[in-house]
């Protein structure tokens, strides 16, 4: 076989899945091949799961004994690349699929591999994270929520906030600490919860757009089996950074967003709008200008990055670029769809069209905060990418009870 | 749309950039323009003039993509050539197609003559009239424009402007026909000749064009000029990325503050922005989509305005080192403001963008 040879047939049969993935999609996802983000309740949500699941375009390369396709990355670039032309209805599913299967599919037993994966592929399992707390959000690591070793297992008992999904979800990643006398990072754990027993608490977390997306859950004495950590005891925090990375792959391979929330201010929108009930006299059109150019410019970016990520590249920290600029843009395209247009976007008119806009307005802040702040964002980015030095810790070389107990000195936090 | 760069583009990027390096940047007595010898090297050796000419008249017919990243280089090293004025002039001349100037390209081509581009930046002031060729005489040219790059030097003009039924048309002029007149400006880019071009009845080669070809010669102005500027932009961020991680204050180097990092980390992103829609303009052009006048608007809208905003933000951010006379980073302030201006104000460019997009 000729090197030419050689390189036709690699080219094919990374080809091949893809295809096959386009294929099947026109067949059975018909339904979901339109502009507009579909909703599905969970049961029809769980049945194309199943059948996704079924044609094996889920869990590509995971393994065959976690339910998996075992095939390469190159096929699932192939396969992500035709399922990302579709909207297709699987929020309930996202953290199983994008954060926390991958995670235990890379670090996981052989057992909880074959416990765990195929009921998230099967849309069986709802998963959902519980990271942040209170007063836990940018400095992750800062976490309270304890774990404390029982008879065969956990009680846990803290309080996590911004848990999207958690009214659903039957189980929860739960990053708990479980030795306050070791450093901050160190003494955490990486706990896989049963959602459903006694000593968890559900309750709604309303946003300022006025939804409720996202919940509270309060742990009060809950049991997590020895079986159920995820890596090594108190080394949690590598085993939630991991994940946070596959979270970061997926958010950027567009599995997840799907942006309709700020679809109404985009220029598209804003100009028709503008067009039908807007101020003939206004002169917007320096607006309309910096409306365009902020959305085009993030989508050249989007592209380019998606290329560069089907072509095999590391995007590493540009990554967070990514985050950062599509959330600034969010922000940039709600405020000028004010500017542009004017009452129409501030008050409620009784049409789909003005709540719409409203919705668009009060959460455009919400992709520049979620999955870390935009300064959390530029320090990976100026660390990472410009190679510029840390900021020196004054928590270093401090176990966590001491630094509590510094913080309730100096802040007089609880 | 194709965003990735190929290997042979990323060759031709590391060649311009180790040769412009050495042979492109300003010399310590930031005088104007560059040895004449290291310009017919690069047009010799590694044929940058010729980048964008066709290939009979010994250009290597490579599409914008390819000049556009010699362009970045150029605008990383503070390029002094006559580089930026002659693309700009072949841009013009590739999008004509055939053209009698075939002979005056093949000079420029090689580096024996210099080319530069006459075009109306200023409505109130100046003037290009274009006539072609009758019975009632020879075709000419009359242009007063205000400020020309490398005109001094230049031994030839392409002239874009408009013939008198309003038809736009492209012209070529030498340097030397009588009613050629060039004063020397001197301004705010020190490291680039300018000069005011009063040309009066000058028998010349008038060409009309189309509409949609004179749109096309625009676009890759458009985008060989924000390319430039992507370079300086790339090179502040990359110079003072450099000098935060060695400057020291208050016992640690000024990087680790977060008021100086997230500032470097927004110059960063503005430069990935900048260079993503250059490279979008040229490949739109290169692969004749529809939307190629607006891909390129739109990225010499943002490289413009990005590059005024950080080659401002760069000098606060070096402090006193930053605002003497030798370092460089107030050449790099200057060429961004003069490319700023260069095929017209920003605000004009805005109102193009407006008029592309309907609104």
């Amino acid at each position: 076989m000729s090197a030419l040879d050689v390189a036709a047939a690699v080219a094919n049969s990374r080809r091949a899945p893809g295809e096959r993935a386009h294929d099947w999609l026109l067949r059975h996802a018909a339904a979901y091949a339109g502009g507009e983000p579909a909703e599905a309740d969970l049961d029809t949500a769980r049945a194309l799961m199943r059948e996704l699941h079924r044609a094996g375009l889920l869990g590509v390369t995971w393994p065959t004994s976690a339910g998996g396709a075992g095939a390469s990355e190159d096929d699932e670039r192939a396969i992500v690349a035709e399922l990302s032309r579709y909207q297709l209805p699987l929020r309930p599913f996202r953290v199983g699929l994008g954060t926390v299967g991958p995670t235990i599919v890379d670090i996981g037993t052989e057992s909880q591999r074959a416990r765990l994966c195929p009921g998230i592929l099967a849309g069986e399992h709802v998963w959902c994270q519980l990271f942040s707390e209170p007063e836990a959000g940018s400095d992750l690591a800062g976490l309270r929520a304890r774990a404390v070793p029982v008879d065969g297992g956990y009680r846990v008992a803290g309080r996590k906030v911004w848990t999207s999904g958690a009214e659903t979800a039957s189980h929860g990643a739960l990053l708990a600490r479980t030795d306050p006398d070791r450093s901050k990072h160190r003494g955490l754990t990486m706990l896989m919860l049963d959602m459903r027993q006694p000593g968890v608490t559900v309750s709604p977390l309303r946003d300022m757009s006025g939804r409720t997306h996202f919940n509270e859950v309060l742990l009060e004495d809950a049991f997590v089996p020895d079986d159920m950590v995820l890596g090594r005891p108190d080394d949690g925090w590598a085993v939630a950074s991991r994940m946070l990375q596959h979270e970061r792959v997926a958010v950027a391979r567009g599995v997840g967003r799907d942006g309709a929330e700020t679809r109404s201010v985009s220029f598209a929108n804003v100009l028709r709008l503008h067009r039908e009930h807007g101020d003939p006299r206004a002169d917007v059109r320096a607006d309309l200008v910096a409306l365009f150019v902020g959305e085009h410019l993030v989508d050249l970016l989007k592209l380019r990055m998606s290329q560069e990520a089907e072509a095999g590249m590391d995007l590493g920290a540009r990554e967070s670029m990514a985050k950062l600029l599509l959330g600034r843009q969010d922000i940039e395209a709600a405020r000028s769809a004010v500017r542009i247009l004017g009452p129409t976007a501030v008050f409620d008119g009784g049409d789909a069209d003005s709540r719409a806009l409203i919705l668009a307005v009060t959460s455009s802040p919400s992709l520049s905060i979620a999955g870390g702040t935009e300064e959390i964002q530029k320090n990976i980015v100026g660390e990472r990418i410009l190679g510029l030095p840390r900021e020196p810790s004054t928590q270093q070389g401090r176990t966590f009870r001491e630094i509590i107990a510094e913080g309730r000195a100096i802040g007089g936090g609880n | 749309m194709d965003l990735l760069l190929t290997s042979e583009q990323e060759q031709l990027r590391a060649a311009a950039r180790a040769f412009l390096a050495s042979h492109g940047a300003p010399s310590a007595d930031r005088a104007p323009g560059c040895d004449p010898a290291s310009w017919l090297r690069s047009c010799r050796e590694l044929g940058l003039a010729g980048l964008l000419a066709a290939g009979e008249w010994g250009g290597s017919d490579a599409g914008l993509r390819e000049a556009a990243l010699v362009m970045q280089e150029g605008g990383a090293v503070l390029d002094t050539s006559p580089l930026l004025s002659t693309s700009l002039a072949m841009a013009a001349l590739r999008a004509v197609g055939e053209t009698a100037g075939g002979a005056w390209v093949a000079d420029a081509v090689d580096g024996r003559r210099r080319v530069a581009l006459l075009l109306a930046t200023r409505a109130d002031r100046d003037t290009i009239v274009l006539t072609a060729a009758s019975e009632k005489g020879p075709a000419r040219v009359d242009a007063r424009v205000s400020g020309v790059l490398d005109a001094v030097d230049a031994d030839f003009f392409v002239v874009l402007g408009a013939l008198a039924d309003g038809r736009p048309g492209v012209g070529l002029v030498d340097a030397d026909e009588p009613g050629v007149r060039r004063d020397p400006l001197s301004g705010l880019d020190l490291t680039r000749s300018f000069a005011r071009v009063e040309i009066t009845g000058a028998a010349a080669h008038v060409e009309a064009v189309s509409p949609p070809v004179m749109d096309d010669i625009r676009s890759r102005l458009d985008t060989l000029v924000a390319a430039e500027l992507v370079g300086v932009i790339r090179h502040c961020v990359e110079a003072l990325g450099a000098y935060v991680n060695t400057r020291v204050a208050f016992g640690r180097t000024i990087g680790s503050y977060q008021g100086v990092k997230h500032q470097l980390a927004d110059m960063y992103c503005t430069f990935e922005l900048a260079d993503t829609a250059v490279r979008a303009a040229a490949a739109a052009i290169d692969d004749s989509e529809p939307d190629a006048a607006l891909e390129a608007a739109v990225a010499l809208h943002k490289a413009t305005n990005s590059a005024l905003d950080v080659t401002a933000e760069s000098l606060r951010l070096y402090g006193g080192i930053g605002y003497t006379w030798e370092h460089d980073a107030h050449l790099y302030f200057r060429r961004a403001r003069v490319d700023a201006v260069l095929l017209g104000r920003p605000e004009a460019q805005a109102r193009r963008l407006a008029a592309l997009l309907s609104v």
